[in-house]
């Protein structure tokens, strides 16, 4: 034990924390100091409050509530208070400020995705994710990754160009084992795989557009990370879509992967400034060539 | 908030763990949040992380692993809140404590608990967590550690610093129930 002060045993003191040798520095420099034994009393006062406070009552009927409406429609469905403060708190995230400088970047790729004739907009699109064929992709990329998920109807990417489109998958501790594109144009599809380096693999499929939730069931309907999102499954496939600020992500696993997609929610990057870098550049380089 | 080991031979349902630890996941996540707003949107947070967890759930040490979700979701609330900023206050309206020396003795004891609340949220939340899992959960700090995932040496020097800096914000009221 390196702590020069005893001060710094004095909480593992009261915990019981402490092996013998540190028992004794504590016990002698409170009997050498009327300061310290002060100190170790009122943190023995503090302790004991803080392990004394009152277990906090829920209000009425709030976990009966949950319990008849069930998770996966909790907050769709929850006491009115509860759902239009969730609903307040939505609004408020979308209505969030954005830096100058992405207004412009946003700008910037506005018009030149209308140069290219993406004029209908990327914002006005809503989509119903294709389940069973994001399921089925899945499924081949869990059973032959990662060759099997590249087909005639989607290529690879180089990770360098869609890393940030995509979760890192880091803090689930996955790896993001390869990203492919089909379609194209604003109905382009992206597909991450991520391994857990064994059997455990999840597919995040990413589509430009928000969800179109008037087409989702409503009792599959959840809140994740302050996002409208749906949750089901579909035979052995545990699938999660989520809307991250009009940016549509359905994501595939496993029965089991429910915990490591949570994480990946959280990584989620919606439009993202990276995207939008790119497009920039790309209209610099458009104009370059033009010469203006 | 005492009987952290649930019988370790049983899975509980989703339903067994809202009904018969609902409580205890509401008070964990008031100590946590200081207010009922963030309250009753972290309990459905973990309520929907325990549904889609407990599959993989080992029996054993099932407040532990409640508290550990409450506590990854309100951490995991508190960057996001961070990335978008919001106006959070605590319910307490009494959370000023220079308030409390001209009040009488009885008073400040009786009221120790709500500024020892309103301490609490003085704290930074990486050391709330820790303290709030030590004392309001019950947790050992390896316990702590394990369910964190962050060295034994972290916890024993969060729990430290966070309780020394509630006994400093609470000091005038020590100093007048002391007398």
């Amino acid at each position: 034990m390196r702590d020069s002060d005893p001060r710094e045993l004095f909480n593992a003191f009261l915990d019981d924390e402490l092996d013998e040798t540190e028992r004794d520095v504590v016990t002698a420099a409170c009997a050498e100091s009327t300061a310290l034994a002060t100190e170790l009393a009122d943190l023995t006062v503090v302790r004991s409050q803080l392990r004394s406070l009152p277990d906090v009552e829920p209000p009425e009927g709030f976990f009966e509530s949950l319990l008849e409406r069930g998770t996966a429609s909790a907050d769709a469905e929850l006491p009115a208070n509860v759902s239009s403060m969730s609903t307040a708190r939505r609004a408020v995230a979308k209505r969030r400020s954005v830096p100058s400088l992405l207004i412009r970047s946003v700008s910037v790729a506005a018009v030149f995705l209308l140069v290219l004739g993406f004029g209908s907009g990327i914002r006005a699109i809503e989509r119903v994710p294709a389940i069973e064929e994001f399921a089925s992709r899945h499924a081949a990329a869990a059973a032959l990754m990662p060759e099997s998920a590249e087909t005639d109807e989607f290529h690879p990417m180089p990770m360098e160009e869609v890393k940030d489109l995509g979760p890192t998958g880091s803090a689930a501790g996955l790896q993001m084992m390869g990203a492919y594109q089909g379609g194209s144009g604003s109905d382009s599809v992206l597909q991450f795989v991520y391994s857990d380096g064994s059997d455990g693999v999840i597919s995040v499929f990413r589509q430009d557009g928000a969800v179109k939730s008037s087409e989702m069931p409503p009792a599959d309907s959840v809140v994740m990370a302050g996002h409208d999102a749906w949750h089901m499954t579909k035979g052995e496939a545990d699938i999660l879509i989520i809307d991250v600020d009009g940016v549509t992500f359905t994501m595939v696993g496993s029965l089991d992967s429910g915990p490591a997609m949570n994480t990946l929610v959280d990584e989620l990057p919606g439009t993202n400034p990276g995207l939008l870098n790119k497009v920039q550049n790309s209209f610099r380089r458009v104009l370059d060539t033009i010469g203006l | 908030m005492t009987d952290n080991h649930s019988n370790p031979e049983k899975v509980p349902t989703w339903e067994e763990i809202a009904r018969d630890h609902g409580r205890f996941l509401y008070t964990v996540a008031y100590r946590l949040t200081g207010n009922y707003d963030d309250t009753q949107d972290l309990v459905q947070e973990v309520l929907l992380r325990v549904e889609r967890g407990l599959v993989n759930y080992q029996p054993g040490n099932l407040n532990g692993w409640l508290s550990r979700i409450t506590t990854n979701a309100f951490l995991d609330a508190v960057r996001r809140k961070k990335r978008r900023p919001e106006q959070a206050l605590p319910d307490e309206p009494d959370r000023v404590l220079e308030g409390a020396p001209g009040a009488d003795l009885a008073l400040a004891a009786a009221k120790l608990p709500d500024h020892l609340q309103a301490a609490l949220l003085e704290l930074p939340e990486d050391y709330r967590a820790v303290v709030v899992m030590c004392d309001v959960v019950g947790l050992q700090y390896d316990e702590i550690s394990d369910q964190l995932d962050i060295p034994v040496g972290t916890v024993r020097s969060r729990i430290h610093r966070g309780r020394s800096k509630l006994r400093e914000i609470l000091a005038p009221i020590l100093d007048e129930t002391d007398g």
